[in-house]
C-alpha cells in the first residue's frame, strides 16, 4: 500500500537528485522586439503617464511576457489578436496628436509585432515537442494560471496533448512525483517550492537566450546547521547570458504590496484631512490570482476556500488567511455580499434601519470632530459604557454596515444616548436586533449555499486555474473564488469603502 | 477526511520496524509510541495531546494540554497560530516549503533566533536526510 509516508519519501529522494536543465531558445524578431520595446519605455521616461501611451506599453508587455511564459505561439490570437492590433493602431493614431514626439518610435516597435504576429511560429512549442518525444507524458507548469486554458488549447490544436500536459504551480503542492517536468521564463517568476522542493528528478526550463536568469539557491535559515549529507551544488548547469540580455524583472515588474499598500494609505490620510465623515480601517492587502488586490479588513472574518480541509469552505480570521487559500469575493465589482443579502431579508425596512444607523455614526462622529476623541471617551464612561477607549470609539461609529452595534449592551446604550436617541432607547435596541439577526441570517445562508455549490464542484478545475464562479442564485448573486498568491507583511489604514473591492495590480 | 482523521491514519497504518538486540526486527506504529489521547476510544494511558490550529480561540483554550514538556508544530499554521500558548515547552517546528505561510513561519524563526542563547547541535542527534534544513537553538525566554 501508497502511505503517504511513502509519497513523501520519494519526494525527497527526488529533490536530492534533482537537477534543472536549461534550454535556450533564439528568435531574432522576437529579440529584436523584446529589445526595442524595452528601449521604448526608456525613452518615453515620464510621457508613460499619459494613459493612451501606458495602455499601448502595457499591451505590448503583457504580449511580451505570454510569450516567454507559455507556449502559446505568436499568432495566437487570443494573445494578439487582430481587434487588438486595430485598438493599437488606433491608440497610435490618437498618439500622433496628443503625444507625437514618441509616435515614431512606437510605429517601428508596433511594426516588428506585425512582423511577429504574421510568423505563425512557437518556438517554445517545437523545443517542447523536442524534449517530450522520448518521454510518454510531460508535465508542463505554467507560471500564470490564466494562462493555463490558452495553453491547452494550444497543445489540444496541435496534437500534443498526448503526451503534454499541463499542471499549475499550485497542483505542485501535492504529494507528487514526476520524472520531469518543464517549466518556461525566468526561474524567479516560479514560487520557490517548484525548484526547491522540486516534484521531479530533472527540470526543463525553456527560456529565450535573451532573458537573464539566475537558479540560486540559499538556506531560508539564518544559521542552518550543516548536514554531511548536503550536496552543494544543487543544479546541473548554471544560466549563462547572453552578452546582451533583458532582466527577468524588466519584463514583469515585481509588484511590491507593501508600497502599493501604502499608497493607498497615504490617500486615506489625504482624504481623511480634507473630509472626516470618510472613515480609516485597518486592513491588509492580497495579490489575487490574475494579477488583482483586494484589501479585507483585517479584524474580521472572511469565507475562504482550503483545499486542504473538509469541508473546504471556511470563515477564517484576515489575519491567518494564507497563500493558496481561496478567497471569496462579489464577482462583480466586489464588495460586500453579506450587506446586500441582509438588505433583501429586511425588506421594505432595510432602508430606515440602514439610515439610523447612519445617523447615529454621524452624530457622534460630528461630536468627536468638536469636541475630540478623548473627551467623547469621558462622556461615554459617565453615560455607563464599559469598554469606551479611543480604538473601540474608532471602530463603533466606523462607517460599516456589518458594525452594527457592540459587544456589551451598555457600550451600546452610552453611544445611543450620547448620539442623541437616549428617548427612544428601547428602539434603538430593536433596530440593532433586526439588523444583527439579517446579518447573521444572510451569512448563514450564504455559507450553506456555498457549501452546498461547493460539494458538487470539481474543485480541481479550481486549484489548476486558480480562479472560479459560484452563483448562489438571484438572491445572492455570484461569488468569484481567486487564490492568494501573496499577502501584505503589514497591514495599513485605508477608506472603508476600498474594503473588499478588486483592483488590477501594477 | 478531516485533519486528525489524516494524522490518526498515517499514525496506526504505518508500520517502522528496528532491529532488536538479539538481531530480530521489530515491527510497529508511531501511534505505539505518540499514544495519543484524542485517538484512544476509551481512556488509556497518553504521552501526548493533539491540537488542531483550525480551532476557534475559546474552544483552544479550553482544549490546551497544562503541561506540556515538548511541543511539535506541524506545519507553519500551527506555529503561527498557537506558538504564544506554548512558550514554556521545547518546541520541534515542522515546515513544508510548499505551505503557503512558509515563508511567515521562516521569518518569525529567524527573528526568535536572533535572541537565541546557544546554536549547539543535540548530542547523538541522527544525520538529516539530504534536502531538509535543520536549525536547533536555544531561546532565552
Amino acid at each position: 500500500m501508497i502511505t503517504a509516508f511513502h509519497e513523501t519519501c520519494l519526494i525527497y529522494k527526488q529533490a536530492a537528485q534533482m537537477s534543472v536543465m536549461p534550454h535556450q531558445i533564439s528568435h531574432p524578431v522576437f529579440r529584436e522586439f523584446s529589445f526595442r520595446l524595452q528601449n521604448f519605455i526608456r525613452e518615453l521616461g515620464d510621457e508613460i503617464e499619459i494613459a493612451d501611451w501606458r495602455r499601448f506599453v502595457r499591451r505590448l508587455k503583457r504580449f511580451r511576457f505570454e510569450q516567454l511564459a507559455a507556449p502559446l505561439g505568436f499568432s495566437n490570437p487570443l494573445a494578439m489578436s487582430s481587434t487588438d492590433l486595430e485598438d493599437l493602431a488606433e491608440t497610435l493614431h490618437r498618439l500622433r496628436v496628443s503625444s507625437p514626439d514618441f509616435v515614431s518610435q512606437a510605429e517601428n516597435v508596433f511594426q516588428i509585432l506585425r512582423e511577429l504576429v504574421a510568423t505563425n511560429e512557437n518556438p517554445l512549442l517545437e523545443k517542447l515537442f523536442e524534449i517530450s518525444m522520448d518521454l510518454d507524458k510531460l508535465p508542463v507548469v505554467i507560471v500564470e494560471s490564466r494562462l493555463i486554458k490558452t495553453t491547452e488549447k494550444v497543445f489540444a490544436e496541435t496534437g500534443f496533448s498526448e503526451n503534454l500536459f499541463v499542471l499549475s504551480e499550485s497542483q505542485l503542492r501535492r504529494n507528487m512525483c514526476f520524472e520531469e517536468i518543464a517549466c518556461f521564463g525566468a526561474s524567479r517568476w516560479h514560487s520557490d517550492f517548484v525548484f526547491t522542493a522540486p516534484r521531479a528528478k530533472k527540470i526543463h526550463l525553456l527560456r529565450f537566450d535573451w532573458l537573464r536568469d539566475k537558479l540560486k539557491r540559499d538556506s531560508v535559515f539564518i544559521n542552518p546547521a550543516k548536514s554531511k549529507n548536503q550536496r552543494e551544488k544543487v543544479y546541473e548547469d548554471e544560466i549563462k547570458p547572453t552578452d546582451n540580455f533583458l532582466e527577468s524583472s524588466d519584463i514583469i515588474p515585481l509588484v511590491n504590496l507593501a508600497d502599493i499598500a501604502q499608497k493607498f494609505a497615504e490617500r486615506t490620510q489625504k482624504h481623511l484631512s480634507a473630509n472626516d465623515l470618510r472613515e480609516s480601517v485597518e486592513a491588509r492587502l492580497f495579490w489575487l490570482e490574475g494579477r488583482r488586490g483586494v484589501f479585507l479588513e483585517e479584524d474580521s472574518r472572511a469565507l475562504i476556500i482550503d483545499l486542504k480541509r473538509e469541508p473546504p469552505v471556511r470563515k477564517r480570521r484576515v489575519a491567518e488567511i494564507a497563500i493558496g487559500d481561496f478567497v471569496l469575493l462579489r464577482d462583480k465589482g466586489g464588495g460586500d455580499y453579506i450587506v446586500p443579502l441582509a438588505n433583501k431579508i429586511l425588506g421594505k425596512d432595510a432602508s430606515r434601519l440602514r439610515q439610523f444607523q447612519w445617523r447615529w455614526k454621524e452624530n457622534l462622529h460630528n461630536l468627536v470632530k468638536e469636541i475630540g476623541a478623548g473627551q467623547t471617551v469621558i462622556r461615554l464612561k459617565n453615560l455607563g459604557a464599559r469598554s469606551s477607549n479611543k480604538v473601540n470609539l474608532r471602530n463603533w461609529i466606523a462607517y460599516s454596515e456589518r458594525n452594527i452595534d457592540t459587544r456589551y449592551a451598555e457600550d451600546y446604550q452610552a453611544l445611543m444616548k450620547l448620539a442623541g436617541f437616549g428617548d427612544n432607547l428601547e428602539e434603538c435596541f430593536a433596530n440593532a436586533k433586526r439588523l444583527r439577526q439579517a446579518h447573521q441570517k444572510a451569512g448563514f445562508r450564504i455559507l450553506k449555499m456555498l457549501i452546498e455549490k461547493v460539494s458538487e464542484t470539481d474543485l480541481s478545475e479550481l486549484e489548476k486555474y486558480g480562479e472560479m464562479s459560484f452563483d448562489l442564485g438571484k438572491s445572492s448573486g455570484k461569488l468569484i473564488a481567486r487564490r492568494v498568491v501573496r499577502r501584505a507583511d503589514k497591514t495599513v489604514e485605508i477608506e472603508a469603502k476600498q474594503i473588499n473591492r478588486r483592483f488590477r495590480l501594477e | 477526511m478531516v485533519l486528525s482523521e489524516k494524522l490518526q491514519k498515517e499514525l496506526k497504518e504505518q508500520i517502522f520496524a528496528c532491529l532488536a538486540e538479539n538481531e530480530q526486527k521489530v515491527e510497529g506504529n508511531l501511534s505505539e509510541i505518540l499514544r495519543v489521547k484524542q485517538f484512544f476510544s476509551t481512556p488509556q494511558p497518553s504521552h501526548c495531546e493533539f491540537v488542531s490550529a483550525e480551532m476557534r480561540r475559546k474552544s483552544l483554550k479550553r482544549r490546551l494540554p497544562e503541561n506540556s514538556s515538548v511541543t511539535i508544530f506541524d506545519g507553519a499554521n500551527g506555529f503561527l497560530k498557537l506558538r504564544d500558548y506554548f512558550r514554556a515547552s521545547h518546541w520541534i517546528i515542522l515546515l513544508d516549503r510548499t505551505e503557503g505561510n512558509f515563508g511567515a513561519a521562516i521569518e518569525q524563526l529567524n527573528n526568535n533566533f536572533s535572541y537565541c542563547k546557544s546554536t549547539e547541535t543535540p548530542e547523538n542527534f541522527p544525520v538529516f536526510p539530504p534536502e531538509i534544513e535543520v536549525m536547533f537553538f536555544t531561546e532565552t525566554i
